[in-house]
């Protein structure tokens, strides 16, 4: 009987745990009940980056560079004693928690990179970036395998919000592009999150 | 039972042979006394920025079977302020994101010893690197894409003097050469920072305004004062900064008659760490025994037993910067460079600025350009202080340009004088042989940015 109850015991406890995997193993990562979705984390974690990144482009870099004409902002700006540029001050932000050990990560790229490494380079980036510009006010969500681990990928439009944005792209000599407006989108930020 | 008394002595003979084995390499494996003998346990000849330290094992090996990152650990442990400073451009971080991973299969380059293999002596170049030379293959190959003018030049010419550095542009950058385009050879300023370490201390407290003399000295009495040290003291930099006898030679109430490289350090605490930083000083960095010039693995005058501290430069009391500066350098130094100094123009500026004849600051010292004076900021405050680290402005000698050259030459005039290295042996002697083409390149981009003419794959 003792032995009977144990048997029965050890089956219903290797079927729960196979029902277990086999539920986790059909749900997508990104829809695990119970917790916060690769989703939900990616998009507050762009809440937040692009909140600091408008208001530093519009309130301190196109107030002080184009409304007050106190201050230049610039590329080398340690050497010219000058504002870091918007893109500069975001990546400054995104190579800090790549230092830690966040779990996630972010960069800016676009179709028409001033620095080439920021152009696309994997498919998901590739179809990410053509999609929010074909796609105004959209995002792109897909998950990809890179280095043997899977992430969840998000692309997001960023988009110009002040003449500094426009004027400093469409002038600069590496520019593909110079003929962008404000509103337009010029490029992406994607975060990764390791699923 | 017979016993094989034969076989028992053999027995006998191997267990003590292997206790003895045992103890001597357990003994050199396990001890924490610095004078035991670990070299047995070095795995081939240790690079020249690291031999002086090489046995000290636990300096970079921090623990019994540490990984690579425990091991890049102690990398950064001493070298990532260093880092910092240059802002590496390399950084581990661009390594790190997801959409590189591709490259990392291609060279980790988040880890230090992908490129710098310690104790591979045969396959070792300068600045301790164990790649190919032309190793920026790996991950540039299509730099001729949007930079045409590259098409032409091997891979194994990036790092050439005054082209590209893996860790430090801040001198080579193409909007910095465009900037400096157009500096003279010869400024129409030159002149070295000044020296302001007085006014910091004279900040921190009033005493260090007053001018002391043999009058003052605040010597026990029971401690007979020699005339000579005192004579020495009342002519230094000390004396004429309010620090008195007891300022170095009193600890918790007693009087120390060899004061200690901490007294030192107490007060010249950025000065001291990047002493613990260079080759004169690194082994009392970690705790070792202090380098005697005998160590050294290049050519010096009177390779004897003396050992490097502070006051071997820096002889005690009477504190002489400029003996430190050029007379202590040249004690020991006689590499071509070296022994052309005495016949330079930079030493010839020297003369002109002690004999009065020009600005204070205008000479120029074996330390001007070695151990250079740097800015240096803490709590808002700016100092300029003496870098005791010479390796700073040496690994590569582009690393120069700024925090020296540019005081009184033109950039390309700089980086074209530190590409020649016979120039470097005869101390300046002339004119440098080559041409930096990267100015030429530079010039042509910035044309053709003014004339709307580059494109995604122009020059």
């Amino acid at each position: 009987m003792n032995n009977m109850h144990r048997n029965g015991l050890q089956t219903t406890l290797a079927a729960s745990v196979l029902g277990l995997t086999l539920s986790a193993c059909t749900e997508k990562p990104s829809e695990i009940a119970g917790g916060i979705t690769p989703q939900k984390m990616s998009d507050a974690i762009h809440a937040v980056l692009v909140a600091d990144r408008t208001v530093y482009t519009k309130e301190v870099v196109n107030r002080l560079v184009k409304d007050e004409k106190v201050i230049k902002a610039s590329e080398e700006w340690k050497d010219d004693k000058a504002l870091p540029l918007p893109a500069q001050m975001f990546r400054y932000g995104s190579e800090l928690v790549a230092e830690g050990d966040a779990n996630f990560s972010y960069s800016l790229l676009s179709l028409w990179p001033i620095n080439k490494q920021n152009k696309a380079k994997t498919e998901a980036e590739k179809t990410g970036l053509q999609y929010i510009f074909d796609n105004p006010g959209e995002n792109f969500y897909v998950e990809e395998e890179l280095g043997g681990t899977n992430y969840f990928t998000a692309v997001y439009p960023d988009i110009a919000v002040a003449p500094v944005c426009v004027t400093c792209h469409n002038d600069h000599k590496d520019t593909p592009k110079s003929d962008f407006k404000i509103g337009d989108v010029m490029g992406g930020v994607v975060i990764r999150i390791p699923i | 039972m017979k016993i094989n008394t034969k076989k028992t002595v053999w027995w006998f003979v191997w267990i003590v042979l292997s206790l003895m084995l045992s103890g001597y390499y357990g003994n050199a494996l396990l001890s924490t006394d610095i004078s035991t003998d670990k070299s047995v346990y070095l795995s081939g000849k240790t690079t020249d920025g690291h031999y002086q330290i090489e046995l000290k094992c636990d300096s970079c090996h921090t623990e019994a079977f540490a990984g690579k990152e425990l091991l890049q650990k102690a990398c950064l442990n001493c070298h990532k302020d260093e880092l910092k400073k240059v802002e590496d451009s390399h950084p581990k971080s661009k390594f790190t994101d997801p959409r590189n991973a591709d490259i990392l299969e291609i060279l980790d380059a988040r880890y230090c010893v992908t490129c710098h293999i310690e104790h591979r002596s045969e396959k070792t170049r300068l600045m301790g690197v164990t790649m190919p030379e032309d190793y920026c293959f790996l991950c540039h190959q299509d730099v001729g894409k949007n930079r045409p003018s590259h098409k032409e030049l091997g891979f194994e010419t990036c790092d050439d003097a005054g082209c590209h550095n893996y860790h430090d542009n801040k001198a080579l950058y193409e909007d910095f050469l465009v900037k400096h385009m157009d500096d003279k050879s010869m400024l129409e300023i030159m002149a070295l920072p000044q020296r302001n370490l007085k006014e910091h201390f004279v900040r921190q407290d009033e005493k260090y305004s007053q001018t002391l003399s043999a009058d003052n000295i605040d010597m026990p009495p029971e401690i007979s004062a020699n005339k000579a040290i005192v004579h020495e003291w009342e002519k230094s930099t000390h004396a004429k900064s309010g620090v008195n006898c007891s300022a170095c030679h009193v600890s918790k109430g007693e009087w120390i008659f060899k004061p200690t490289i901490s007294v030192c350090k107490s007060c010249h605490e950025p000065e001291s760490k990047s002493f613990f930083a260079s080759k004169h000083g690194m082994r009392l960095g970690v705790e070792l025994p202090a380098m005697k010039v005998s160590d050294a693995r290049i050519d010096l005058k009177n390779p004897d037993k003396k050992i490097l501290t502070c006051n071997t430069c820096h002889t005690d009391h009477s504190y002489n910067t400029e003996k430190a500066a050029i007379d202590a350098c040249l004690g020991c130094h006689q590499d071509e460079h070296s022994k052309a100094f005495r016949k330079s123009k930079h030493f010839a500026a020297y003369q002109a600025a002690k004999y009065n004849k020009a600005e204070n600051n205008t000479g120029l010292t074996c330390a001007s350009c070695h151990m250079p004076r740097l800015e240096h900021r803490e709590l808002g405050e700016k100092r300029i202080l003496v870098d005791h680290n010479q390796s700073n402005t040496l690994r590569p000698n582009e690393k120069m340009v700024r925090a020296v050259c540019l005081n009184c030459h033109g950039l390309k005039f700089s980086l074209e004088a530190l590409a020649d290295s016979k120039l470097i042996k005869n101390n300046f002697n002339g004119s440098s042989r080559f041409e930096n083409e990267g100015f030429a390149m530079a010039k042509k981009r910035e044309e053709l940015k003014r004339l709307g003419l580059i494109k995604d794959d122009d020059d």
